[in-house]
């Protein structure tokens, strides 16, 4: 008991760092459910076109008769008229994704390769599927503009193909 | 040249008089004064209060001089999840350092305030398990990816405090902060948590240990 009085001070100050670290700790411990990876793709369809005496990629207006993914139901155009990027999704529990685009006048394909890493977030949030490293492998297009393989990177467009 | 001889002799003798005087226990004596066992009480409170939350720690500390030469040893099996997606990891890591108490005044001052650092290894398997259903590509199903051999290191800056609270015992805390993690062989997933480390989502992260030890003193 004698040496715990004549440590006091030092005691205060242990008790004070217990207190202080664990309301610490308590705001550490909370979980953020943050998504760093997306499978969401932007895709936008140009054409040359001279204005003012000047070459320049306007926006195309194309009728497709669909637009899908191999491996997957999802239709994202059926005899639609495309007139604004759109959003293409690739499949986050495989490492490729092949997009159709079908019109009358022939079919073109987009195939991307990418790494796909699942990981655990928290509780709350679950699991995430990590997509990076994402690259063309091939394409049919006429002429592919890359603008961003990054899909961390959000709100621009991927790709543009130029008509 | 005689005075500057007499001058040279007394002020020798000035400085062995204050040497003299010094108590033994101010001299620097780097014969280690026993060992110290403790364990993290934190550690094991959440192995009693959670459920598939097993974590035991052994400290070693050796106190020579104003230093502390630390070692502690750890085992771990976590898991933690849903109903749609778990996550487990299970191994061992040590640390090892030196803590320096910057308050000491003498070998009979037995509290310290202390900085320090750590180098930390953990060896481990970790297991992801996840159900997914995704609507877009119409597929679900149930995922296990295992990594079977992961290992980890980082380092620690450290700071607390240790006081004796009763005969030849002591409790303290030291709060930690890691930084340099880095992990090899998770290949399948990505790991969320290291044994020893903790959460892997920061790439610098605090911890604190409260500490209980025991000294067994080597010499009176």
């Amino acid at each position: 008991m004698r040496v715990i009085v004549n440590h006091y001070k030092t005691i205060r100050y242990f008790i004070m760092g217990l207190v202080l670290s664990r309301m610490a700790m308590g705001c550490l411990d909370r979980p953020d459910c943050v998504f760093e990876g997306d499978n969401r793709i932007e895709i936008n369809f140009l054409r040359l076109e001279e204005v003012d005496d000047e070459l320049r990629n306007v926006q195309d207006t194309l009728i497709f008769q669909r637009i899908y993914a191999l491996n997957s139901n999802a239709l994202y155009a059926f005899q639609d008229t495309i007139f604004t990027p759109f959003i293409l999704l690739i499949n986050p529990n495989d490492t490729v994704t092949t997009f159709v685009f079908e019109r009358l006048s022939g079919t073109d394909t987009l195939v991307l390769n990418y790494d796909s890493r699942p990981g655990f977030v928290s509780e709350n949030c679950g699991f995430n599927i990590e997509l990076t490293n994402m690259e063309v492998a091939r394409h049919t297009f006429d002429s592919l503009k890359v603008n961003n393989l990054d899909l961390e990177i959000k709100n621009i467009i991927n790709f543009e193909v130029i008509n | 040249m005689l005075m500057a001889c007499q001058v040279f002799a007394q002020e020798e003798e000035a400085k062995r008089a204050v040497k003299e005087v010094l108590p033994d226990s101010l001299k620097p004596d780097f014969i280690p004064s026993g060992i110290r066992l403790g364990t993290d009480l934190i550690a094991i409170g959440k192995t009693f209060a959670k459920p598939q939350y097993t974590e035991l720690e052994l400290n070693i500390e050796i106190p020579i001089h104003k230093y502390f030469v630390v070692v502690d040893l750890g085992t771990w099996d976590v898991s933690r999840g849903s109903e749609f997606s778990t996550y487990s990891s299970t191994g061992n890591y040590f640390r090892a350092g030196l803590d320096m108490d910057f308050f000491w005044k003498d070998l009979t001052d037995e509290s310290s305030i202390f900085f320090g650092f750590r180098y930390g290894r953990s060896r481990y398997s970790d297991a992801l398990y996840y159900y997914y259903n995704d609507i877009a590509w119409e597929t679900d199903g149930q995922i296990r990816l295992v990594n079977n051999q992961v290992t980890a290191r980082w380092f620690e800056i450290t700071s607390g405090l240790k006081v004796p609270v009763y005969k030849g015992l002591w409790m303290g805390f030291t709060a930690r902060l890691k930084l340099g993690l880095k992990i090899t062989g998770d290949d399948l997933h990505a790991s969320y948590e290291v044994p020893g480390y903790g959460k892997t989502i920061k790439n610098t992260w605090w911890g604190f240990n409260y500490q209980v030890f025991y000294n067994i003193p080597f010499r009176k």
